[in-house]
C-alpha cells in the first residue's frame, strides 16, 4: 500500500503490482521495466508493459513515481 | 504475555514476531462467531498486521474467508495510519517552515523506530509535542 506525498488515496498493490514496486528501487525505462518483470513471470514483454503501464501512470499522478532523465 | 481464552487473543497477537516471545494461539480454525468476536477486539487493539503475520507463517489457523477478512481489516488500518502519517508530515514541514520545533509522540514514531516493519503497528490517531509558548 502506498500514498501520495500530497493527495489522494492510499493505492493497494498486489501480485504483479508488488514486483512491480519492488523493481522500481531504481531508475529505469517501462520497457527495462517489462522486460525484467516478463523474465520474473515467465511472459511477453509486451503483455507486461500492458499490465504495468496503467499502474505506472496512476503511481505518477499520485505522485508516487516522478519521471527522471 | 499470559492469558489463555479466546478474549486474551489479542494481546497474544501483539507479541507474536518478538523476540524471546512464543504466543499460544488455537491448535484448530476458530468457529464464525469466536473468530468474529476475536478479529474485532484485534482491529480494537490494531494490532491487525501482527494477526496477518501469524497467518501467513502457520502459526495462527485460519480459513480462506477468514484471512482475506483479516487482510481487508489490516488494509483499512494501514490506511487510515498511512492518511494519518501524510497529515503529520505536512503539519510537521509547516511548523518547521515556522521554526517551531515538535516531538512525534507514540504510534508514528514507535512504528518507524521499534517495529521491523512500520506496518505492524497501526494507529488511529498522531500526537505531537509542541512548546507551551507556541501554543
Amino acid at each position: 500500500m502506498v500514498l501520495g506525498p500530497e493527495r489522494g488515496d492510499p493505492i493497494v498493490l498486489r501480485g504483479t503490482g508488488v514486483a512491480l514496486w519492488r523493481a522500481l528501487d531504481r531508475p529505469q525505462s517501462t520497457d527495462e521495466l517489462a522486460i525484467s518483470l516478463a523474465e520474473e513471470f515467465d511472459a511477453s514483454a509486451d503483455a507486461v508493459r500492458s499490465d504495468i503501464e496503467p499502474v505506472l501512470a496512476e503511481l505518477s499522478a499520485a505522485g508516487v513515481l516522478r519521471p527522471v532523465s | 504475555v499470559t492469558g489463555s481464552g479466546p478474549t486474551d487473543i489479542p494481546r497474544r497477537i501483539a507479541g507474536y514476531g518478538l523476540p524471546g516471545t512464543t504466543p499460544a494461539f488455537p491448535q484448530d480454525v476458530l468457529d464464525d462467531e469466536t473468530w468474529d468476536g476475536m478479529l474485532a477486539a484485534v482491529t480494537r487493539e490494531r494490532v491487525t498486521g501482527h494477526l496477518v503475520l501469524a497467518i501467513h507463517d502457520g502459526a495462527f489457523p485460519a480459513t480462506e474467508d477468514q484471512h482475506a477478512a483479516c487482510v481487508d481489516a489490516r488494509e483499512r488500518a494501514l490506511a487510515l495510519s498511512l492518511m494519518l502519517e501524510r497529515l503529520l508530515l505536512t503539519t510537521v514541514a509547516q511548523l518547521d517552515s515556522m521554526k517551531i520545533p515538535t516531538r512525534v509522540l507514540r504510534g508514528p514514531a514507535v512504528a518507524h523506530t521499534v517495529y521491523p516493519d512500520p506496518g505492524l503497528r497501526s494507529f488511529g490517531d498522531v500526537d505531537l509535542l509542541v512548546g507551551e509558548r507556541h501554543l
